[in-house]
């Protein structure tokens, strides 16, 4: 890939790839494939569900580009996209889905990378931490994932989820709280 | 976009929001950062590129497929349509009778308002002081009271009646006969929404709350919750001869009660939106306005007793007369009846000293007892609740912009006090000192005299209203724990441990407390259990008298002598309670709508 790319921002990238250059979108994929993977995996907790629904979001990007505001940054919507994704996921999953085996899977997929006695000492609590997060609703997980799982800004954030910063602080500050209280419930801090 | 700077700005963010457990949260957090797995996979951008396209062109061939069939049906439909049934018409709205001065808003325009005008969908119809207009719509009557503001969004009648209308603040007196299948009736107001199937009904609103009464029939009553869709909320259903209020206050019971996940979010509506029996004046008015929706004259602002009042917000007994506030007045009462009204917006519970009534709305203000404006001055930030307090000859001010203020009798301002952070404690006088704990969890001590601060010391998360002194020591309340702490030699005395301690209060022999399990205790100034008892779950209101401990356990009042023993309890008729003040004599509960007096 040309190095000019990396030069580039975002949004001259989105630019460079509505003008025809698809090599620019190489570059958008590798700044923003393993990010959005790991929000999403924070959903689905399953790999390739997971690398399904990035896919999902990068051809919705792609196929989308050309209706994307130029004068907006591209992460936020992407982000957005990612997020539309997740949640429509989410959403199909529940109706066959329970929580159990929603916890089930996240277990089965902390089992097979680590050993027995390593899932013993360090997994459980982050299980449980996980488990905090699976919890939350829809509204407070979506701040905490961006702004933990991501780091993003609360500008940002606020963006993202159309809310404002203020908003976004209070539900960070509640899903805290939230997580703290069910942690403390269960021994785990 | 921009992302943190490093860790400490992650660890400040925990520490100000999980306190003494920022830690243990923190460790957990890197973990399961890291837990999650990295991408592992083998398609490329040009795959995506690739999927995209086929997939842009599988839909484009897939909906022209789909649009054919769609307009073949619209066709078959419109031509059906045409030949059936009658063109969708808006339902004529008229005006019946106009007293004074009534205006209608149309786009950019006021008209004022006449008998036998037409109203039209997209209207706003605002009467003036003292003044009334009667709309009839179809099988719907309504009545707009003196200072009310009514929109009506949308007004549609073909087989079905479709009426939306929204109340910024005022009265609307509605009366619809039995409705078809698929008329719909819509009241919106700030806080709530009304779903009206054939009845007679008045709702009562302004920008914190909604009161509905009804008359006959049926009326479903919804919260409006920010940020959630009016669809997936349910309501309380309100029966004829029953009242129902939805304040600002049910609808943050409402968000926090979702937020915990501890019911689901019907429980949390039903829980938290009392409806009860209708007052007599409010169903006096309703009878004559069935039997002559013109007129009747509703006394609108004017409640004359205490019992008038709603919703109650605040109590403050002074001598023989009590201060109470609601969301937009305050009331100086002496038995039971009102003797004056202030119009404000208090954000704080009054304080009394000596003859001045001090609180809070946009400035921090003085009242004398004749209601007459003594003084009013700017602080930066709210004094949310009981947190003014009096210490020696000054008046401190904790704000939610971490300032101390300390001012005097004339409202100036002789300190201010930087905490850096919210503060979360009422202040406590300790020695020469003022003490106050902030939400990052630090525990300040300021010279009275100086106003200055000259200790500073982290000791985590506390309990609202979670310290108490007796100098030179000082007990630490904290959600796991309660500590006896000597201050000026920096020295735990002792310290108990329990769990889920939701609320503490002194008492000259020790601390007692509740738990989130049900259990009241209470522990000796040298750090003993004396007693545990167990009144029921949902603990609050927790407060000490000369007479006892007293507290609400769900719907129950309990008052417990100081050996642990209950020595009455009195069952409330809903969970929706709070002991809002107590004398050494008197208990002044909110109990959904209405209020309470119950002696020791």
């Amino acid at each position: 890939m040309s190095q000019t790319f990396k030069a580039l921002t975002d949004e001259e990238l989105v630019k460079c790839v509505i003008d025809g250059n698809d090599q620019a979108f190489e570059e958008l994929y590798q700044r923003y494939s393993e990010r959005i993977f790991k929000l999403l995996y924070s959903y689905v907790y399953n790999e390739e569900d997971a690398i399904d629904l990035m896919h999902d979001v990068f051809i919705r990007a792609y196929r989308h580009l050309h209706k994307f505001d130029i004068t907006r940054t591209f992460s936020s919507w992407i982000y957005k996209i990612a997020i539309n994704c997740a949640k429509n996921h989410r959403y199909k999953v529940r109706k066959t889905d329970t929580m159990i085996e929603r916890e089930e899977q996240r277990l089965i997929q902390a089992e097979g990378v680590k050993t027995p006695e390593e899932h013993i000492i360090d997994n459980e609590l982050t299980q449980e931490f996980s488990l905090a997060v699976d919890t939350l609703s829809d509204k407070f997980r979506e701040v905490f994932l961006l702004r933990f799982g991501q780091q993003l800004q609360y500008s940002d954030i606020a963006t993202i989820l159309n809310i404002s910063e203020r908003t976004a602080k209070w539900r960070m500050e509640r899903a805290i709280m939230y997580i703290t209280d069910f942690l403390k419930k269960r021994g785990a801090i | 976009m921009n992302r943190w700077a490093d860790d400490k700005e992650l660890y400040s963010e925990i520490a100000g929001y999980a306190g003494d457990s920022a830690d243990a949260l923190f460790t957990l957090l890197h973990n399961w950062q890291s837990s999650l797995p990295t991408l592992r996979d083998t398609c490329t951008y040009k795959d995506i590129i690739e999927k995209s396209r086929t997939s842009r062109a599988y839909s484009k061939q897939w909906l022209s497929v789909v649009a054919a069939g769609i307009a073949a049906i619209v066709i078959f439909g419109i031509v059906l349509f045409n030949r059936f049934v009658e063109e969708p018409a808006q339902s004529h709205a008229i005006c019946k009778t106009v007293v004074g001065n009534v205006l209608i808003q149309r786009g950019k325009e006021y008209i004022h308002l006449t008998n036998g005008m037409e109203v039209l969908q997209s209207d706003t119809i605002v009467c003036d002081k003292g003044s009334m207009a009667v709309i009839e719509i179809g099988s719907a009557t309504l009545r707009i009271d003196a200072n009310s503001k009514v929109s009506i969004d949308s007004l549609q009648q073909t087989q079905v009646l479709s009426l939306a209308t929204s109340m910024d603040k005022g009265i609307l007196y509605a009366t619809v006969q039995k409705l078809q299948k698929g008329d719909s009736v819509l009241v919106k107001t700030k806080t709530a929404v009304a779903g009206i199937r054939g009845t007679s009904f008045l709702v009562k609103s302004d920008s914190q709350s909604t009161k509905l009464v009804v008359l006959d029939g049926k009326v479903l009553l919804a919260p409006r919750i920010q940020d959630m869709p009016q669809e997936d909320i349910t309501g309380v259903v309100v029966d004829g001869g029953k009242s129902c209020v939805i304040d600002t206050r049910t609808l943050r019971a409402i968000q926090k009660a979702i937020i915990e996940k501890k019911v689901s979010l019907d429980e949390a509506i039903q829980k938290s939106i009392p409806v009860s029996i209708a007052d007599e004046k409010a169903m006096n008015v309703l009878h004559a306005l069935n039997q002559d929706v013109s007129q009747v004259v509703i006394d609108e602002d004017k409640p004359s007793s205490i019992n008038d009042l709603y919703p109650i917000v605040s109590i403050t007994p002074y001598r023989n007369a009590v201060v109470v506030t609601t969301n937009n007045s305050i009331y100086y009462c002496e038995n039971d009846r009102i003797k004056w009204t202030y119009d404000v917006y208090p954000v704080s519970k009054p304080y009394i000293w000596d003859d001045f009534i001090i609180f809070q709305s946009k400035m921090l203000q003085a009242l004398d007892t004749k209601g007459n404006s003594k003084w009013a001055i700017e602080i930066e930030g709210n004094s949310i609740g009981d947190s003014i307090v009096q210490i020696r000859d000054k008046l401190v001010i904790p704000t939610t912009k971490g300032l101390m203020y300390f001012i005097n009798k004339n409202g100036k301002i002789l300190h201010k006090v930087d905490c850096n952070a919210p503060i979360v404690s009422r202040p406590i006088s300790f020695g020469q000192m003022v003490c106050v704990v902030t939400a990052d969890g630090y525990l300040y001590a300021i010279d009275i005299v100086l106003g200055v601060s000259i200790y500073r010391k982290h000791i985590g998360k506390v309990l609202d209203n979670g310290i108490f002194a007796s100098y030179p020591e000082i007990y630490i309340v904290t959600p796991a724990s309660i500590q006896k702490i000597h201050l000026l030699r920096d020295e735990i005395i002792w310290r108990y441990d329990d769990s889920e301690i939701v609320a503490a209060v002194e008492h000259p022999q020790g601390i007692v407390f509740a738990t989130a399990k049900g259990t009241l205790g209470k522990i000796t100034t040298n750090g003993t259990l004396e007693w545990r008892i167990n009144p029921g779950k949902e603990i609050h209101s927790l407060q000490y008298t000369p007479k006892g401990i007293v507290c609400i356990a769900e719907n129950v009042f309990y008052q417990i002598s100081d050996s642990g023993e209950v020595l009455w309890s009195y069952t409330l008729s809903t969970r929706n309670t709070e002991i809002l003040s107590v004398t050494p004599k008197t208990v002044y509960i909110r109990s959904g709508n209405s209020f309470l007096a119950l002696r020791l």
